[in-house]
């Protein structure tokens, strides 16, 4: 019993490496924008299918793919903001109306990529990775996925604390009047924050897309996983909700040795709704740094 | 150096606040605006800062008007220190003065040199360096307030209610900086406030706004005259 | 032919349903829900079961159908009840989500992926409804009876209600409205409704699997919503007809059939997108309940002239006695000690100012009076009950009122409107209604004394700042509350504004009225007050009448400085 827990927590923390990458992607948006940004899962379909046609489709090789998607995905966040977000903003919409936005951008892209790719699941043919099976959870080698993951986070960390873009990310974050009052450009920064957000969901997707293949649908469990890290962990930096993330995926792979196969994304999302409902205001409120 | 001219500003069109004011702050000069709650103190200096911009008049800086927005502000040399909470709560004191300076590029001596003077001049705050801004008393936060705006190297510095929530205490040590401030650094200097004790804040200027109107601009003696400014207000 | 617009008509009719019970909980309760569709699901499961197992005839399966859907969404919306934002979004989608696991999961119930199938079509008067315009007709007076309903309720009290939590759930607290409570009714309603057309769509298709019940399809009842325009329910109908024509159409077209579900989908993403982008304002451009209108000035009679909340006729202090206690109070916020230890007792029918400078604490302790604060430690007795710990909408039904320090109002509501909820005495559906007609009535007569009458129906966020406080003032007489607290009543008013105010507080106090009022306004001060308590930094600084502040050095230094503290005496 033991060695299989241990099994598969290291297969949950592979799969929790992923969510944290994507709780990370949706947190730089969430916690500078303040704006639900549902629209995410469609930037993070929109990136794996675009991976998929560059690299399986048009046959060019993996960096074209990555390129291709991180470009795409980028686009479609800062176009969703200056198109959408910015305008609606400008007259102060409350956020209701601006999160309706995004769930009309969500179900448009949805939909399109379903027109255009079909609805049955597609796999990257062309990458030479294993996978491993764990009941219903079909991952990348644990080889790959989690320094992978890691190292991107460390990265973003290392980006927002010392570089000067990553500080206007910060102060935008923390409070976007005296963030102005500093001379920092806000409309700027959110389109940053956003094309960043959206480049690192591309990521994930690439590493989701191994495991699980694409479907047209895939954004959505995927925000949700990405969203409530994010907001369980406590939305100031991104250290906490990638934490989350990792426990969310761990735990999510371990009750495989205690839930019928099945059952373990409604369990692990019912723990999260619990969380959720126990402690709203986040984990870890302002205790880690970044 | 900074002069509005027929300002007439408000929100959203319906609320119009500034009817027609024209003020002049010239090069050195403390300047100290008064008036009760709604005359439009506020209204003016974020009409100078241009987070609002006017539905008629002009902001000129050195003679040239300003059509921007704060980062035009900033960018010329003008800070500003705002009312209520006016630091980045989430970050440390230490970050934010970095993140101050960083928003226009300095060499790191330049850096360097105005960090230490403000903490020079607030001597807590070098004490407190990696403590969450958030967590600091009010007086406390309005000096990392003060010192963030310091950080450009203004030439003009635009404070909102410095005094407010702060004992007599420290508002009597917090007007002894910006004294020094203006003394050592020769900078041009508007404050904004409801009350003013004159002996504690040697203002050259006094100008009293009532319902978005100048209604006295003048010497700041007659802050000594208690009839005349009760009445003005 | 006919048969295709039979069709059409039940999926209309099922849609409209569903996007219907959405809009009490979306529009009008202001709740974002996303599980929607998971208690459509419900609803058509347990229509099913009960269909294939017990043989259960119509209109027991619909009955059940919306009982138990009703039953499971209230219990869930109970510890779900105080999310807000973005955390009701969260937690519906996820709930959402464990469901549709549940459905996929749970073969026993719901056949798990497979389904259930074999769903036969209702009986009536003997008939069963193979023919589709037969069932179609049923369809739509099942709908009809929904949207009866719908109707009935947003147009009681209750309706009115919703709308003011769905604007401001504090200010409606302050009135004495349960929020909470409000808000677990309307959701287990609307789920319930919900159910109900998942009872139809099961009997009409005859086969249920998850896919019908997924997150997208709770989607699809929000765009349906939004299109018709929230807390519009003829918009919900006309928007359902169009929104689900289209689709159908689709499915006759050869060259479209096949993609239906995306082209659905893409249809109504784009219509989303497009109407919340360019007409963001007009997703709420709902029309007032309750309308002044061509009503002629009231005469005033007995029922108009009763005030809502009855002041005891014999108060059990007698003017001059303690009304409200506190002792040792306490609140710190981080390092900050707002209140520090304060002690001080307000006295039943009198005005009593609270003045200190900015950062003093004051309205730290109001907060806490109402409820809206946790107070670290101390205690606040009011008639000698404690109100420590007490939510807000239970203090206001003591009897204690306030204002809020930023001008308050239901903000997409009319001025009528805002009058009438403040003043309602119940919010039933069942049995509200004569107390809001009184309610009305009396509202009419106080906006005439106020000058309001003509503005009655206007949106109260038009009005001028002066304008909101007097309706402020105005529902806080005629709510008739014993105890009102008052904050910075006077800020941002020119002389003639304040005199009036002045005017009107001490005619409350004359009435029999305790008045607590926090100022910075001196002048209004001293023109209402009779006793003055002072507050410095969290502690009580000095207390006493009008004159007695006037000429305590001590005031004058903290709240003017040195040397002018001798010109204010």
């Amino acid at each position: 019993m033991l060695a299989l827990l241990a099994n598969l927590a290291l297969v949950g923390l592979t799969l929790g490496s992923m969510y944290a990458l994507l709780a990370v992607s949706f947190g730089i948006i969430f916690n500078v924008t303040h704006v639900f940004h549902l629209a995410h899962g469609a930037t993070f379909t929109l990136g794996g299918y675009a991976m998929y046609w560059i690299s399986t489709m048009l046959g060019l090789p993996f960096v074209a793919a990555l390129v291709g998607g991180l470009i795409a995905a980028s686009v479609f966040g800062v176009l969703v903001e200056v198109v959408l977000y910015r305008p609606l903003r400008r007259l102060n919409s409350p956020p209701m109306i601006l999160f309706l936005s995004s769930v009309g951008a969500l179900t448009v892209i949805e939909g399109l990529i379903g027109l255009l790719f079909g609805t049955q699941t597609l796999t990257f043919k062309s990458l030479p990775l294993e996978a491993v099976n764990v009941g219903a959870v079909t991952l990348p080698s644990a080889n790959l996925a989690m320094p992978l993951s890691w190292i991107v986070i460390a990265a973003v960390v290392v980006y927002m604390v010392r570089t000067r873009s990553g500080k206007f990310l910060r102060a935008v974050g923390d409070s976007p009047r005296v963030a102005m009052a500093l001379g920092i450009p806000l409309d700027m920064t959110y389109i940053l924050s956003f094309a960043l957000g959206s480049a690192l969901a591309v990521l994930s997707a690439l590493l989701y897309g191994w495991s699980q293949g694409l479907t047209p649908q895939m954004g959505l469990s995927a925000i949700l996983i990405g969203s409530a890290g994010v907001i369980i962990g406590g939305r100031h930096g991104v250290l906490p909700g990638a934490i989350v993330a990792v426990v969310l995926g761990t735990l999510q792979a371990v009750l495989v040795a205690f839930v019928p196969s099945g059952w373990q994304e409604g369990a692990t999302f019912a723990l999260l709704l619990v969380a959720l409902l126990v402690r709203p205001q986040g984990i870890f409120g302002y205790s880690l740094p970044w | 150096m900074l002069e509005v001219q027929g300002l007439v500003a408000g929100y959203q069109r319906t609320k119009i606040v500034l009817r027609d004011v024209s003020l002049s702050f010239p090069a050195g000069e403390l300047a100290v605006i008064m008036g009760h709650n709604g005359a439009g103190k506020t209204t003016l200096l974020n009409a100078i800062f241009g987070v609002l911009q006017p539905e008629q008049g002009a902001v000129l800086f050195k003679g040239q008007e300003m059509r921007g927005g704060p980062e035009e502000r900033v960018r010329r040399g003008i800070s500003y220190s705002m009312a209520g909470q006016a630091i980045l709560p989430g970050l440390t004191v230490a970050d934010n003065l970095e993140t101050a300076s960083a928003v226009f590029p300095t060499d790191a001596t330049t850096r360097k040199i105005r960090r230490d003077s403000v903490f020079d001049l607030f001597p807590i705050l070098a004490d407190r360096q990696r403590q969450r801004a958030g967590t600091l008393s009010g007086g406390q936060q309005r000096m990392l307030s003060i010192g963030m705006a310091l950080m450009r190297g203004p030439e003009v510095l635009l404070l909102d209610e410095p005094s407010l929530g702060l004992s007599p205490l420290l508002v009597e040590s917090l007007y002894n900086v910006i004294a020094r401030v203006r003394r050592e650094l020769g900078m041009t200097i508007v404050v904004v406030e409801q009350s003013l004790d004159p002996g504690l804040l040697q203002a050259d200027k006094l100008h009293i706004l009532r319902m978005g109107k100048v209604v006295f601009s003048g010497d700041s003696a007659v802050l000594f005259d208690k009839q005349k400014l009760w009445n003005l207000l | 032919m006919v048969n295709y617009v039979a069709q059409i008509l039940v999926m209309v009719a099922t849609f409209a349903i569903l996007a219907g019970s959405l809009n009490l909980v979306l529009g009008f309760a202001g709740v974002f829900s996303l599980v929607h569709a998971a208690f459509f699901g419900i609803g058509a499961y347990t229509a099913a079961q009960l269909v294939l197992h017990l043989g259960v005839p119509f209109p027991l399966d619909l009955l059940a159908a919306f009982a138990l859907t009703a039953i499971v969404a209230g219990a869930l919306s109970v510890p779900m009840a105080r999310l807000t934002h973005e955390y009701v979004i969260i937690g519906t989608l996820a709930l959402q989500l464990v469901l549709f696991n549940v459905f996929v999961n749970w073969e026993g119930g719901t056949g798990g992926s497979y389904g259930l199938f074999g769903i036969t079509r209702p009986a009536i008067a003997g008939v069963t409804l193979t023919d589709l315009p037969q069932y179609a007709a049923l369809s739509v007076a099942v709908g009809l009876v929904c949207f009866a309903v719908l109707f009935w309720i947003t147009r009681s009290p209750f309706g009115l209600a919703l709308k003011g939590l769905r604007e401001d759930e504090r200010l409606a607290q302050s009135f004495g409205k349960d929020v909470n409570g409000q808000r677990v009714a309307a959701f287990a309603l609307g789920s319930g409704l919900a159910g109900v057309a998942g009872m139809l769509y099961a009997r009409f298709v005859g086969y249920i699997d998850p896919s019908s019940f997924s997150i997208d399809q709770s989607l699809a009842a929000v765009t349906i919503l939004v299109v018709g325009g929230l807390a519009n329910l003829q918009g919900t109908v006309l928007s359902a007809i169009v929104l689900e024509t289209v689709p159908q159409v689709l499915r006759f077209i050869p060259a479209t059939s096949n993609a239906v579900p995306q082209l659905q989908l893409l249809f109504y993403g784009v219509l989303l997108t497009a109407l919340v982008r360019l007409r963001p304002q007009g997703l709420i451009a709902e029309r007032p309940l309750i309308r002044a209108g061509a009503r002629s000035k009231p005469q005033s009679s007995e029922a108009a002239a009763a005030p809502a909340v009855p002041v005891p006729d014999d108060p059990a202090e007698a003017p001059g006695e303690p009304l409200l206690a506190i002792r040792d109070l306490a609140k710190q916020f981080g390092g900050l000690r707002a209140v520090d230890g304060l002690s001080l007792t307000i006295p039943a029918g009198r005005v009593t100012g609270i003045i200190g400078p900015n950062g003093a604490g004051k309205t730290t302790v109001f907060n806490m009076i109402t409820g809206y604060l946790q107070a670290d430690a101390g205690s606040i007795t009011y008639r000698g009950q404690e109100l420590v710990k007490m939510p807000p909408f239970r203090i206001a039904r003591l009897g204690i009122a306030r204002s809020f320090q930023d001008v308050r109002v239901f903000g997409r509501m009319t001025v009528l409107e805002n009058l009438v909820l403040a003043i309602q005495p119940s919010e039933s559906p069942f049995t509200g209604w004569a107390g809001q007609a009184q309610a009305t009535e009396r509202a009419l007569t106080v906006l005439d004394e106020f000058g309001l009458r003509d503005q009655a129906d206007e949106r109260v966020g038009q009005l001028s700042y002066a304008q909101q406080k007097l309706l402020v003032v105005a529902t806080l007489a005629a709510r008739g509350d014993p105890f009102i607290l008052l904050d910075e009543l006077a800020a941002g008013l020119d002389q003639e504004s304040v005199n009036r105010f002045a005017g009107l507080v001490r005619k409350m106090a004359a009435g029999g009225r305790t008045v607590c009022l926090i100022e910075h306004n001196l002048e209004f001060v001293w023109q209402t007050a009779e006793i003055v308590y002072v507050l410095d930094q969290g502690k009580l600084l000095a207390q006493g009448t009008p004159e007695d502040i006037r000429r305590d050095a001590r005031v004058a230094e903290i709240y003017f400085g040195g040397t002018q503290a001798a010109a204010h005496a």
